[in-house]
């Protein structure tokens, strides 16, 4: 029991000394529970239900489905990143795009726009 | 009532329910004998004395058909206690609008009184009787369990599956409340 403050010794003192008197037990009491008992069989203990069991095996799946996400974004990013071109490809796009802008946006022709 | 598992206080409580547990009847008697007293005594100041017998039947059936799902033996008499409570918490909401523990109380004292010498203590009895009604159900649950039944707060805390700063409170606030009606009824502390 905890340390009691000193004005809690006497109210605690007074009530255990002057605490109603509990009623003898009646002799027949045990005698009538023991039969209860005898007339009841104990519960079983509660087993897990299905929907739980299903529940626990979906959290072993967890570890392989963030395994296979990872790898599926990753091989997805391999995928998609763009190859570096080389000297001989980046030429051959820069002479592409200087001749095809060129006669899109070509100055001397006011009517450019109307070749669309 | 002289129990028989006094004469064999090494059985342990967990030994106990194993055996209950493998269908020994016996067993239980052994369980009964070793608790029935604090049940029956935690009930009366609870809910007073007109159906004890009913509510300590109650309590120990429970527990025979509770067991298989009590996962930790070593902690039976903490499960009790629970199972005491829940008892006497039911029973409280049951008779919620009917007659108060006073009038128990009068019955009983009434049969008992016999010797003048007895009257200033009988007086006390029906006081804290009064004082304990007065407490919220609450209150008084810390105040029995703590300050009668002698149950550390840890263990109280764990029984009414509180925090036992709440316990604390509890038993603070329910001290003052009995120190405060004590008082008043003329009882110097």
């Amino acid at each position: 029991m905890s340390k009691l403050p000193k004005d809690d010794h006497k109210l605690v003192d007074f009530i255990r000394q002057n605490c109603p008197e509990v009623p003898p037990t009646n002799q027949d009491l045990e005698a009538k529970i023991m039969a209860a008992v005898a007339a009841t069989t104990p519960s079983e203990p509660v087993k897990p239900s299905p929907v739980m069991s299903w529940r626990r095996r979906s959290l072993w799946l967890m570890p392989p489905a963030i395994a296979a996400s990872l790898l599926i974004g990753w091989g997805t990013n391999q995928l998609l990143t763009p190859v570096p071109l080389t000297a001989t490809e980046l030429a051959s796009l820069e002479y592409f795009i200087e001749n095809t802008w060129d006669e899109a946006i070509e100055p001397d022709r006011p009517d450019w726009y109307l070749d669309f | 009532m002289v129990s028989g598992d006094v004469a064999n206080p090494q059985l342990s409580d967990a030994h106990l329910v194993e055996g209950c547990l493998k269908g020994d009847r016996q067993t239980f008697r052994l369980l009964y004998q070793r608790y029935q007293h604090k049940v029956r005594s935690t009930l009366y100041q609870l809910c007073g004395g007109s159906v004890l017998d009913d509510l300590v039947q109650d309590v120990f059936l429970r527990v025979w058909k509770g067991l298989p799902k009590l996962k930790n033996p070593q902690h039976f008499s903490t499960w009790l206690y629970r199972i005491t409570w829940n008892v006497a918490s039911d029973r409280r909401k049951q008779f919620a609008q009917q007659r108060s523990q006073l009038e128990t109380l009068n019955h009983h004292a009434d049969l008992r009184i016999s010797d003048v010498s007895d009257l200033m203590h009988l007086h006390y009895q029906d006081l804290v009787q009064k004082g304990l009604a007065e407490l919220s159900f609450d209150h008084r649950t810390v105040l029995v369990l703590h300050d009668l039944e002698d149950l550390p707060q840890k263990q109280i805390a764990e029984i009414l599956q509180l925090p036992v700063g709440t316990v604390k409170s509890r038993l603070f606030h329910a001290r003052a409340a009995m120190r405060k009606f004590l008082e008043q009824q003329g009882v110097q502390l």
